[in-house]
């Protein structure tokens, strides 16, 4: 613990020191791995049958706990998906029971600040509050923050970037110590399907520029911009059809599943699976992998896999 | 109150006179916040709808609307409290009559930092006093006539005639424009303090601010000489409350016996209704502020029931009267016909807009021909539209007062006013404009607004089936199809269902396709479509809402995974994992 501690400590400072923000995600690369040998901890866990915090405990318990990415005093920031003003129960957005949970986790592990943000697609201030997150976020203790104002972003070159060479993204991705993304899983009439790195989507400030350059390629750069440290995804509620926002006739599922991953493209790869579909299926994993965001081979990862 | 003292009678004046400033205060203070802040503090928003639904002629407008069933009866309560205690209703409720004060006020000030101006000589004093005072002519009995008259028929007709006129409507967009344009201003820069102040920002459209501050500046100019000039002579919920305050049961007046006409009370009042010499005060003309009675040094101006006021009326009629010899080019008279100038041409606008409105109302609730009324957006010029609630564009612009609270509601943006919709007789009305931003489905911000019931408060599960547009796709400049991308931004809004991706043989990847009958002009799909110049989605308005299919609700949607036995997995697949 105390080695990992120290490590981290010293890779940031020296990247902070040496290079500054831009290389700052490079340096989250080369450590997080390491750390994770280092803690015999696993990369995946992917948990069923359960209630929503149930699923989320039962997760991070088994990832070794969120100490492992949270130290005590750092800034999180979590970032569900909140696109829609849609009531909770209808899968459009993150559930705030998982958003709720995982904040008093990191807040447990002692992190000094959670914020919660997303670039709405309806409007923000409905979409915060229809979907319950904002009202769970404070609950748990974090700051519900702004996304709607250019003014909150940043511009960030992309290293590896062919399609997307910048991307502005919102400054608390560039500035939190710790990023957790946690997305829903859908289905998505532009992207096919939703979960992992599709929701940076939601960090940036023009997504319009994610469709007129090509889907795939931009969702698979923007996570250039910074990996998550950690990526959540709640399967609880699936919208099969008519995603992201749904209509009368979307059909669900209640999957009562959840995948926790320090890989955002294996998380999407099981997601893929989740759905009824391979990885190869969308377009954006096997380009993520290819940038070296991740695997899509699932063999090669150490995955526990925990039925409640 | 004849049996009080004059010390506790002025004390007690005071304090009537302080609660009225305190009242007025708030109300003021609530309406200014809630229609600078608009959606982005639905509390202050909730204070301004509430004073914007007990204002009298939106109230009255909003009766007729509803067939005078159903709606609320604050016309008739301001009425009968009129009746009853004169125009508490200016002095209190009134914003546009407390923007007024409040510039008048502003003015005292200034001038007050520059004393010399003020007390020239003690001779020369009153030449000041006097350029500050009110307009002391009385308001020719035809005008006050008209202008009540046009009030009533105004609201029963087509509210949308007063939209120039109507105070509250002035008030309403001298504030969006001038307090909202602040509160944006702060809420940017406040953002990166921290602070959620603003509404998504805004692209303001100088043209709007610029006409919709116009009149209400006008207005609130004249009130920086002559207070409550407009009341007086343009104001026509000024000119109802007038006639029926005339025989109010309780008014002001003075004490003839115990009165100097030292002149304290004509000097502090604002609406020209103490005349100190005649010891009277016009019931009529007085909008109840209270400042006579509190500046009286003899304690003669008195509030309480009219019968003891009319005792104390028995000066002779000829010295109410301006005299003959007063005729002729002097100021006054040169006032008089600058006054009747600009009274003549507030009264023909309705009157234009009376006559618009009528032949747009023939030429569609007749159903013989739609409105021809375009608006561009996005580049393309198609048939703009109203807000849902509103019915149709006719009868929405028959009924709107142009105040723009609904604008203001409008957590999305996409309800404006803006100069690229100028149609009389309405002077901006609101529409749908689509390329800022889109409506929200199960929002009903604007009907909940609306104070004149010219957008019908829906409930959401009719909202969201009352199609104000429809969608119209241009499939070839779509960029799946014209680019050979991946896209979907249309039906990944779309909130009925009404846009779907599917595969064609035009494209590699799925392409949209819209069943219009679902579609009930939400604009989603226009303002996210990323194609350019020429966006492949354009929403026009309908002239008449209809009521929009709805796809059926898929029968057991909602799947259940099998529940399995507890514990840990071993590898792929197992578990029921289908990884």
């Amino acid at each position: 613990m105390d080695r990992r501690e120290f490590l981290k400590t010293i890779g940031t400072a020296t990247v902070a020191a040496t290079f500054g923000l831009g290389s700052l995600e490079r340096a989250y690369a080369a450590i997080v791995p390491a750390m994770a040998a280092a803690a015999q901890a696993p990369d995946m866990v992917a948990v069923r049958n359960g209630e929503p915090a149930a699923l989320v405990d039962a997760a991070i318990a088994a990832m070794g706990g969120m100490s492992r990415f949270v130290k005590r005093g750092q800034s999180v920031t979590i970032k569900p998906n909140i696109g829609w003003a849609v009531a909770p129960d209808l899968g459009a957005n993150t559930n705030p029971v998982i958003v709720k949970r995982i904040i008093e986790h990191c807040l447990d592990a002692g992190a000094g600040k959670v914020y919660v943000f997303d670039n709405s697609c309806d409007s923000w201030r409905l979409s915060y509050s229809t979907s319950g997150i904002e009202t769970a976020s404070k609950n748990a203790g974090a700051e519900v923050v702004p996304a709607y104002s250019e003014s909150l972003y940043q511009a960030v070159i992309l290293t590896g970037g062919t399609t997307l060479r910048t991307v502005k993204v919102h400054e608390l991705v560039l500035s939190s110590n710790v990023l957790i993304n946690v997305p829903v899983l859908k289905n998505h009439g532009g992207a096919g399907m939703t979960a992992a790195l599709k929701n940076y989507m939601g960090m940036v400030w023009d997504r319009n520029e994610f469709h007129r350059k090509g889907l795939d390629a931009c969702i698979a750069e923007a996570s250039l911009a910074r990996k998550a440290d950690l990526t959540i995804i709640d399967m609880y509620r699936v919208m099969k059809s008519g995603g992201p926002r749904g209509n009368p006739s979307s059909k669900r599922e209640l999957m009562k599943m959840l995948v926790a991953s320090v890989d955002p493209v294996a998380a999407d790869a099981a997601a893929a699976r989740a759905l009824g579909f391979e990885p190869s299926d969308f377009g954006y994993i096997a380009k993520a992998a290819k940038l070296g965001l991740g695997v899509t081979d699932l063999a090669k990862l150490d995955v526990r896999r925990i039925v409640l | 109150m004849t049996g009080l003292q004059p010390t506790s009678r002025a004390r007690r004046a005071r304090l009537f006179r302080a609660g009225r400033i305190a009242a007025a205060s708030l109300v003021a203070a609530a309406f200014i916040a809630g229609i600078a802040a608009g959606s982005a503090s639905s509390a202050a928003l909730r204070l301004a709808t509430r004073l914007s639904s007990i204002q009298l002629l939106p109230s009255l407008a909003a009766a007729f609307a509803s067939g005078l069933a159903g709606s609320g009866l604050a016309w008739l309560a301001i009425l009968a409290l009129t009746a009853l205690t004169g125009r508490f209703y200016c002095s209190v409720l009134c914003p546009l009559g407390l923007l007024q004060d409040a510039s008048h006020r502003l003015r005292l000030g200034i001038t007050s930092l520059f004393p010399r101006h003020v007390q020239k000589k003690p001779g020369s004093g009153s030449r000041v006093k006097k350029s500050v005072g009110p307009v002391k002519q009385p308001v020719p009995v035809l005008l006050k006539a008209a202008l009540a008259a046009a009030g009533v028929l105004g609201a029963a007709l087509a509210p949308a005639i007063l939209a120039w006129l109507e105070p509250y409507a002035l008030a309403a967009r001298f504030s969006a424009s001038l307090f909202g344009a602040a509160w944006e201003a702060a809420g940017e820069a406040g953002v990166r303090m921290g602070l959620q102040l603003a509404a998504p920002s805004p692209r303001p459209d100088v043209a709007w601010m610029a006409v919709a501050l116009f009149p209400g500046s006008l207005v609130l100019a004249a009130a920086v000489l002559k207070p409550r000039a407009y009341c007086r002579w343009l104001c026509p919920s000024g000119a109802l409350l007038g006639l029926v305050a005339e025989r109010a049961v309780f008014s002001f007046h003075i004490d003839a016996p115990s009165c100097t006409s030292c002149g304290a009370c004509e000097r502090a009042c604002r609406s020209g209704a103490a005349q100190s010499d005649n010891k009277r005060i016009d019931a009529g003309a007085c909008v109840a502020c209270f400042d006579c009675v509190a500046v009286c040094p003899a304690g003669s101006v008195r509030y309480g029931r009219a019968r003891d006021n009319r005792t104390q009326a028995v000066l002779p009629r000829a010295q109410n009267k301006p005299s003959l010899a007063d005729a002729g080019l002097s100021r006054r008279n040169f006032m008089r016909a600058g006054g009747t100038g600009v009274v003549a041409a507030a009264l023909a606008l309705p009157a234009a807009g009376l006559a618009r409105s009528l032949s747009v109302r023939a030429g569609t609730e007749g159903a013989s021909a739609p409105v021809s009324d375009k608006v561009i957006l996005n580049g393309t010029a198609r048939p703009w539209a109203s807000p849902p609630g509103a019915g149709s564009t006719a009868r929405f612009s028959r009924l709107c007062l142009s105040c723009g609270l609904c604008a203001r509601s409008c957590p999305s943006g996409v309800l404006r006013q803006g100069v690229a919709l100028w149609k009389s007789p309405a002077v901006l009305e609101p529409y749908m404009d689509y390329s800022r931003a889109f409506c929200q489905f199960e929002c009903i911000a604007c009907g909940e607004a609306c104070p004149t019931g010219a957008i019908r408060k829906l409930s959401v599960e009719r909202k969201t089936v009352v199609a104000v547009a429809k969608s119209k796709l241009d499939l070839p400049l779509c960029i799946v199809v014209e680019k050979g991308t991946r896209c979907g931004a249309c039906a990944e809004h779309c909130p009925t269902g009404a846009l779907s991706m599917e595969r064609l043989p035009q494209a590699a990847f799925p392409a949209p396709v819209l069943d219009a009958t679902l579609c009930i002009g939400c604009g989603a799909c226009e303002t996210v479509c990323p194609a350019e110049p020429k966006k492949a989605l354009v929403v026009s308005g309908l002239a008449i809402h209809e009521i929009a299919r709805v796809l059926p609700r898929r029968p057991g949607s909602e799947a259940q995974s099998a529940p399995l036995e507890s514990g840990t997995a071993g590898g792929a697949g197992e578990g029921g994992f289908p990884f």
